[in-house]
């Protein structure tokens, strides 16, 4: 469409003041490679008369004498022929390579040449009700993982590495040119956490580009400093209506990796001995107190119960889309409707979402485009429950213990749950108890372009975003979770709007043919509020889930919030001759969330390139036949902050049902934005036309920090906010894409890796920020360092839990001590000094994809990879208690090394002894996977027998996706990881299998 | 064209109009705004950051009573408090579920209260003419007095703090030192003088009183003693006339009340308490949730020690026993009594019908129904936090301490005739008497720990079954196992990082 556009613009810019002559008619075809080239501009040289190339390349014009048409195309040369006696006249225009580049418009402006802007268009491949699962692995410089299974949950995406720790490490989202976080996303509760791009259906998506360096990025101002992506959904096009329907159905089932579960046999023997040390008896005397075994003549009786079989299950998916997309040289349509449904892997979690979409533009006349944007979806969320309740699958797959059967002998479900460490029976609650969100999602865009002048253009974008969440958990009274309430029922409902206005006027003009200069001057305002009730009652009927039923209505709240941003936007770019490029960019931006006299900021970017393939002295290179070198700097900002965290502020609670008021936050007038100075210098070369290669190498400063800095808790707060941080990523980025057979058998292969290094280079006084119970932020080290004790296994005199003293002190003789691997290790925790070791953000990350071709089929399979990043694995710390506590363990830890008799040197305590549980490296595992993320085999129906059933277009396909794992991770899948890398009942990724259909008419 | 130009020009007014960056918050008041909020709301706030979670809301009575000889583990403690039972407490230990901004550990937690009084305290712009704000001032005095009590019991040696920084940059600045004791009693003293002179409110003892400043007086002189030998005469002397004053005003509730007692509000035993209403339930976060049975929907995480009652296979019973004693009698119904029985021989639970969890080694346990249910609500409770019993245990010691024991037995029997089925009076009792008789009183109430460490009793935690499982000696400076005493706690790792003026900890942690 922005062809479109630009064509038009060339066509006012041929507006000159006319004489006319005797009329007569020329007509032809105007083709591309053999191929009709539809919407040419054909154009009366001096006049205003023209038309426009019709589908199969076809115009017709009036002319006069002496008649010379300008043939003209955005993306191709311009041709002048003189028309003279001549009445067909076919053009055959050739692409221009340079000027292709030049109109890819990204947001408010041009394409800056100097910045590397992965595109992603094909984002259908993975089944995903998140379209961002799908970009994991295919572009350079961004990490993106599943933050859970759960359908339709946020995707974690970052770009050249986490440059904040407490402000959010989320990209901004600019979705049809309208930008949006993911903060403005309402999330009801914490498996159902959404980002933007969860309401799109990815059908409806043109491509995808991801915005890194500060040329791409700077002109997003305070809130691009981890990235851009920026969304572009699918537009009309002129000619014949064109109705397309594809479907996909699919199964998914747990991919189980490393998690498996101590089966009864294991289980009882382990917690057998742990009984026996305990109570200082022999294992044999304890078989019957262990629980869930019953002893009939002196045999233990017991059960084995699977419970993974249970809390998982086959899933399922479907989606159907229909779009219609058609229109003329005036007005352009698309509207489309889609269905999609996941039931999860985890039993009681399913996703639906029904969207619609609609994309007119017209041109008013010669000056004036209008454009409307419409996109609504409706989702309806089941959410599996978190593992802090009783009634979690997930915490009752690992909790519940195999002895104990979660059905009675009538084969109903057991409501009680006896000698299980959870009572709750998850079998029995998961289908009483519901958490579900439903939420309809509403954007309006509509803009407006008008040309003012040939060289002076008004580009208005004026956006409204709803969205309209409702939650609802019940619990009934029947459920573990629901008994001592007699039932309850909570609903929440918040809303949030946005508007947004751009105002962009955009200069244009080529002075003596080499010096091309463009600018863009702008102003943009938005803002934000969101507004929220939720009541909370108990006491519920079985039958009825509305709070009026309600025996006690317990509580209510709601809640009220509001930003707003103002912004002016400034660029100018000049470029020699399409060799030598350079670009200034600009934004001031200002927010309501900072104090008064810090609400604004300055942004900006610098950036130069260098087209060296089209100097003379490589013209007709044959073996590098593309080549540029590109750098840029710039500044831009972090304001993902609490809309009124600078404000010093009295809450209200209550206190015997009245009013009360207390201090619940520091006034911080100096708060303000996270900096992230971006620097990246980058090359582009193609050689033979086959192989590209990218390479880019950048370091980003991120300056400004907020962090909680840690107070003396007598100041009556933990911690403050601060900008006292400093940061620092930097990185190499190489991205190949190779065409390695041509032909009728086509293979390409794209291959990317990104190599990240993040270290923090300033913290107030260099004192340690102690971010939770295991990481730390620390000069010198990467931001979310692990810092623990590092486990020494067990102690050979006892089997006690041990940990490397890393004192540096010599403790011979000590009581307490021993000597393993040459170091001290102590049974004393806290006499163990803690240690930095690792953190949970990887070396490495890419992927590799490789697509076959061959007729009508097609096959690729598609490779991810993270290296070098650890995982804190709270679960298996939760669970894997050495059978002290009598919850199922997994069968590594039945398997693992293990202290039995004195003496031993073994990496786990004795069966029994307490203590092994506090927080350690013993529970840090390496995150590193290769993982078979997608198969796909498709095939393409030949055109002739499509045509025959009067078609334009069939494709069949299957695919596969995370078939295959190669991982050291003690948990289901490392790929679906908290973005803190501390995993903690983690609802999985599973594997997924699907048939997929495509038919236009 | 003019058509477009309107359309155009309308379009960029419109962008450039309504525009403004000034939004004000709507769910808070900006501290600028104080004057907006009334004295009693600000009251309200001192007793709402009481009801933190790490302070009264739940931990800080059980830190009291886990780690002590009234309370054994129960198979269905879920690792809850495991530190604290086994005396092994460290400084990286803040509780379970503790110690993030909105839910503090237990040290942060009472500072905050103290915060919220000190704010009130230091303000310029409050009418302090006005009688609501003056009896706002004494209810912080009184406050303030409360929380270092508190810390003063169970941390020692603490920072005073007396000024509450309102900006960021006045709290990164306060990094006190730790104070002595002597000198924060004396702060506690000065405080309850001035609560004293401001405090008007009568009507409800869900804000403090007159009376409650008073009570908390006798609390403070009796902790005193511990740490300051030299005052025992004369604090023993006020600690009893201030107790005759109170005396004419409460009674102790009658033994057949006890069981309604802690499951309501007010009553004539009670000089202050913290109401909480159904509406602050922290659901499975409840105090009494970690107590009650789990048949009751509550965790069930602790139980009563074997050792108190007399069991078939003990080998001591301890505290003389329970027999006869209201406090502690026994019922295999919910909602009946203080304690629940479960036995040995009940194969079957009243709701599932399914076989209920049972210890083949043991007949009978016990848990704890104490706080069972408040403002219908399980596990809820309006703990009483100065009641009259705590004034007459503490008038028998200072009576002890005059060499009285006549006097102390006669308090002492006011006591037991309200608490024990059948007493006959004593003409005397031993100091190991009334702090037995303490002990019982004050069951899972918060305070067996700081009383064994004040009368320097060996501290011994058994299990379930009767096995002893962790000891603690408290005339040990640094603690027996030499890894701090366990019977005070230690000042949070989180403080000694950001306070680097705090020093060492104290007791050898």
């Amino acid at each position: 469409m922005n062809k479109r556009l630009l064509s038009l613009i060339v066509l006012t810019l041929m507006t000159i003041v006319s004489t006319f002559a005797q009329d007569r008619t020329v007509s032809g075809v105007v083709t591309e490679g053999g191929e009709p080239l539809p919407g040419v501009t054909v154009l009366l040289k001096g006049t205003t008369k023209g038309t426009i190339t019709d589908l199969d390349g076809k115009y017709q014009i009036t002319i006069g004498d002496d008649a010379t048409l300008v043939f003209s195309f955005v993306g191709y040369t311009t041709q002048q022929i003189t028309v003279g006696q001549r009445s067909t006249l076919d053009i055959a225009l050739e692409q221009d390579s340079e000027q292709l580049e030049e109109v890819t418009v990204m947001g408010y402006a041009k394409k800056d040449m100097a910045s590397n802007t992965p595109e992603i268009e094909n984002v259908t491949d993975i089944v995903t009700p998140n379209v961002a699962n799908s970009l994991q692995g295919k572009a350079a410089g961004v990490n993106i993982n599943a933050s859970s299974g759960q359908p339709g949950a946020k995707a974690n995406i970052v770009i050249r590495g986490v440059g904040s720790v407490n402000a959010s490490s989320d990209p901004l989202y600019v979705i049809d040119g309208v930008i949006q976080t993911s903060s403005d996303i309402i999330e009801a509760n914490q498996q159902g956490k959404r980002d933007p791009l969860a309401n799109i259906n990815p059908e409806d998506i043109q491509d995808i580009k991801i915005l890194k360096d500060a040329a791409a990025t700077a002109l997003y101002g305070a809130r691009a400093a981890n990235g851009v992506i920026l969304v572009t959904t699918k537009g009309g096009q002129a000619g014949k209506t064109q109705i397309t329907f594809s479907t996909k159905q699919g199964v998914s089932s747990l991919y189980e990796g490393n998690s498996k579960k101590m089966n009864a046999d294991q289980f009882v023997s382990a917690r057998s001995q742990a009984l026996a040390f305990q109570n200082g008896t022999t294992p044999e005397s304890e078989l019957g107190n262990v629980a869930g075994v019953q002893m009939v003549d002196g045999v233990p009786v017991y059960t084995n119960t699977n419970w993974v079989d249970h809390a998982y299950r086959q899933g399922s998916t479907s989606s159907y889309e229909v779009s219609m997309k058609g229109g003329d040289e005036k007005t352009r349509f698309l509207v489309s409707g889609g269905y999609f449904n996941q039931e999860g892997i985890l039993v009681g979690s399913d996703f639906t979402r029904y969207s619609t979409r609609f994309n007119v533009d017209h041109k008013f006349n010669d000056r004036l485009d209008v454009q409307f944007i419409g996109n609504a979806s409706y989702i309806d969320q089941l959410d599996a429950s978190d593992g802090n309740l009783f009634s979690s699958p997930l915490l009752g797959e690992y909790m519940n213990i195999p002895t104990v059967n979660p059905y009675n002998e009538d084969g109903t479900p057991k409501s009680i749950l006896a000698n299980n460490p959870v009572a709750a029976n998850f079998v029995h609650d998961v289908n009483l108890n519901s958490r579900r969100t439903k939420s309809t999602t509403g954007q309006l865009i509509g803009k407006l372009n008008y040309r003012m002048t040939d060289w002076l253009t008004f580009r208005q974008t004026n956006a409204v975003n709803v969205e309209d969440v409702k939650f609802g958990n019940y619990n009934s009274a029947l459920s573990y979770d629901g008994r001592s309430s007699s039932g309850s029922k909570s609903n929440s409902w918040a809303v949030s709007t946005t508007l947004t206005n751009t105002s962009i006027f955009s200069f244009d003009k080529t002075f003596n043919g080499v010096h091309n200069v463009s600018a863009i001057g702008g102003f943009e305002y938005q803002s934000n509020k969101v507004t929220g009730i939720n009541a909370y009652g108990q006491g519920m009927p079985e039958l009825l889930h509305n709070l009026d039923n309600a025996a006690n209505p317990v509580s209510m709240g709601g809640y009220e919030t509001e930003y707003r941003f103002m912004s002016f936007i400034g660029q100018a770019s000049y470029n020699y001759d399409g060799k030598y490029y350079a670009t200034a960019s600009y934004r001031r931006d200002g927010s309501s969330k900072f104090a008064r006299d810090n609400r604004w900021g300055n942004f900006y970017s610098a950036s130069a390139s260098w087209y060296i393939s089209r100097e003379d002295f490589l013209s007709g290179n044959e073996t590098v036949t593309d080549a540029k070198i590109r750098s840029s700097y710039g500044v831009t900002g972090n304001a993902e902050i609490d809309n009124f965290e600078a404000r010093g502020l009295y809450a209200y609670s209550s206190y015997n049902n009245a009013s009360a008021a207390y201090f619940t936050q520091l006034s911080n007038p100096d708060l303000t934005w996270e900096k992230r100075k971006k620097f990246n210098i980058g090359a582009d070369v193609t050689f033979l036309d086959r192989f590209t290669l990218n390479v880019d190498y950048y370091i980003e400063n991120s300056e400004d920090l907020l962090l909680n800095q840690q107070l003396s808790g007598t100041s009556g707060f933990m911690s403050a906010r601060r900008n006292i941080g400093a940061m620092k990523n930097s990185g190499w980025e190489f991205q190949l894409n190779t065409q390695n057979l041509k032909g009728e058998f086509t293979w390409n292969t794209n291959f990317n890796i990104s190599l990240n290094k993040n270290e923090i280079t300033r913290l107030d006084n260099g004192q340690d920020i102690q971010i939770n119970g295991q990481q730390i932020a620390r000069e010198g080290s990467a931001m979310r360092t692990f810092f623990l004790r590092e486990w020494a296994g067990a102690d050979p005199s006892s089997g006690a839990p041990a940990w490397y003293a890393n004192d540096g002190e010599d403790h011979t003789g000590k009581a307490g001590y021993f000597m393993r691997d040459g170091r001290w290790a102590t049974t004393t925790y806290g006499k163990a000094e803690r240690v930095e070791m690792g953190n949970p953000y990887p070396k490495a990350v890419g992927g590799i994809t490789n697509t076959f071709a061959y007729k009508g089929f097609d096959f690729s399979f598609f490779f991810t990879y993270s290296l070098g990043g650890k995982i804190y694995n709270s679960t298996r710390r939760f669970i894997d208690s050495d059978a002290v506590y009598p919850y199922n363990m997994l069968e590594s830890a039945y398997t693992a090394d293990r202290w039995q008799q004195e003496g031993d040197m073994a990496d786990n305590p004795r069966w029994g002894v307490g203590g092994g549980q506090q927080h350690s490296s013993r529970f840090l595992e390496d995150g590193s996977y290769l993982a078979l993320r997608n198969i796909t085999l498709g095939y393409t129906l030949p055109k002739h027998i499509v045509k025959k059933a009067k078609l334009s277009n069939v494709r069949v396909y299957a695919s596969a996706q995370n078939l295959w794992i190669l991982s050291d991770y003690k948990g289901f899948t490392p790929t679906t990881v908290d973005p803190t890398g501390i995993n903690f009942f983690e609802y999985p990724e599973g594997k997924v299998f699907t048939g997929g259909l495509t038919v236009s008419f | 064209m003019k058509l477009y130009k309107i359309l155009v020009g309308a379009a960029l007014v419109g962008a450039m109009t309504s525009c403004s960056l000034d939004v004000e918050p709507q769910q808070h008041v900006d501290v600028d705004n104080i004057e907006a909020v009334s004295p009693q709301d600000l009251i309200g706030g001192l007793f709402n950051r009481m009801q933190a979670l790490g302070y009264y809301g739940r931990n800080f009575n059980l830190y009291g009573d886990i780690g002590t000889d009234l309370i054994s583990a129960t198979p269905y403690d879920g690792g809850r408090f495991q530190d604290h039972y086994n005396l092994r407490k460290n400084f990286t230990t803040i509780g379970s579920d503790t110690g993030s901004e909105t839910n503090k550990n237990t040290f942060d937690a009472i500072y905050e209260v103290i915060y919220n009084a000190n704010l009130i305290l230091q303000s310029t712009v409050l009418d302090k003419e006005d009688p609501a704000v003056q009896n706002a001032m004494g209810q912080a005095y009184f406050v303030r007095a409360f929380a270092y009590v508190d810390l003063l019991k169970a941390y020692g040696n603490v920072p005073l703090i007396t000024v509450a920084p309102v900006t960021v940059e006045e709290a990164i600045a306060l990094k006190p030192e730790k104070a002595e004791r002597a000198a924060i009693f004396t702060q506690v003293y000065a405080d309850i003088d001035e609560a004293i002179n401001y405090i008007t409110n009568t009507s409800t003892k869900i804000n403090a009183s007159v009376d409650a400043a008073k009570a908390l007086k006798v609390r403070a002189l009796l902790f005193e003693i511990e740490s300051d030998e030299s005052k025992r005469e004369v604090n023993a002397d006020m600690i009893i006339s201030l107790a005759d004053e109170l005396g004419s005003t409460y009674a102790l509730t009658p033994i057949d009340k006890l069981f309604d007692y802690y499951q309501g509000e007010g009553g004539e035993e009670t000089i202050f308490e913290l109401k909480f209403a159904s509406n602050q339930g922290r659901g499975s976060n409840n105090y009494g949730n970690i107590y009650g049975h789990r048949n009751a929907g509550m965790y069930g995480s602790y139980q009563v020690s074997p050792k108190l009652f007399n069991l078939e296979h003990d080998s001591e019973v301890i505290l003389g026993g329970v027999s006869a004693d209201a406090r502690f009698e026994t019922s295999k119904e919910f909602g009946k009594s203080l304690i629940y029985q479960e036995d040995f021989d009940l194969r079957y639970d009243t709701i599932s019908t399914d076989p209920i969890v049972v210890d083949t080694v043991r007949s009978q346990h016990h848990y704890i129904m104490k706080y069972y249910s408040h403002d219908n609500t399980i596990g809820l409770h309006t703990p009483k936090l100065l009641r009259f019993a705590e004034v007459l245990l503490t008038k028998a010691e200072a009576y002890l301490i005059k060499n009285d024991p006549a006097k102390a037995a006669e308090a002492i029997n006011m006591l037991r005739e309200n608490r024990i089925v059948g007493y006959t009076d004593v003409a005397t009792v031993t100091f190991q008497d009334v702090w037995d008789e303490r002990a019982k009183e004050f069951a899972f109430e918060g305070q067996r720990m700081w009383d064994l460490r004040r009368t320097k009793q060996k501290v011994t935690v058994s299990n379930r079954l009767g096995q002893v499982i962790a000891t603690e000696d408290p005339t040990i400076i640094g603690g027996e196992k030499g890894i701090g005493q366990q019977t005070w706690f230690p000042i949070p790792e989180r403080e000694m990082l950001a306070n680097p003026n705090i020093g060492e900890n104290n007791w050898g942690y």
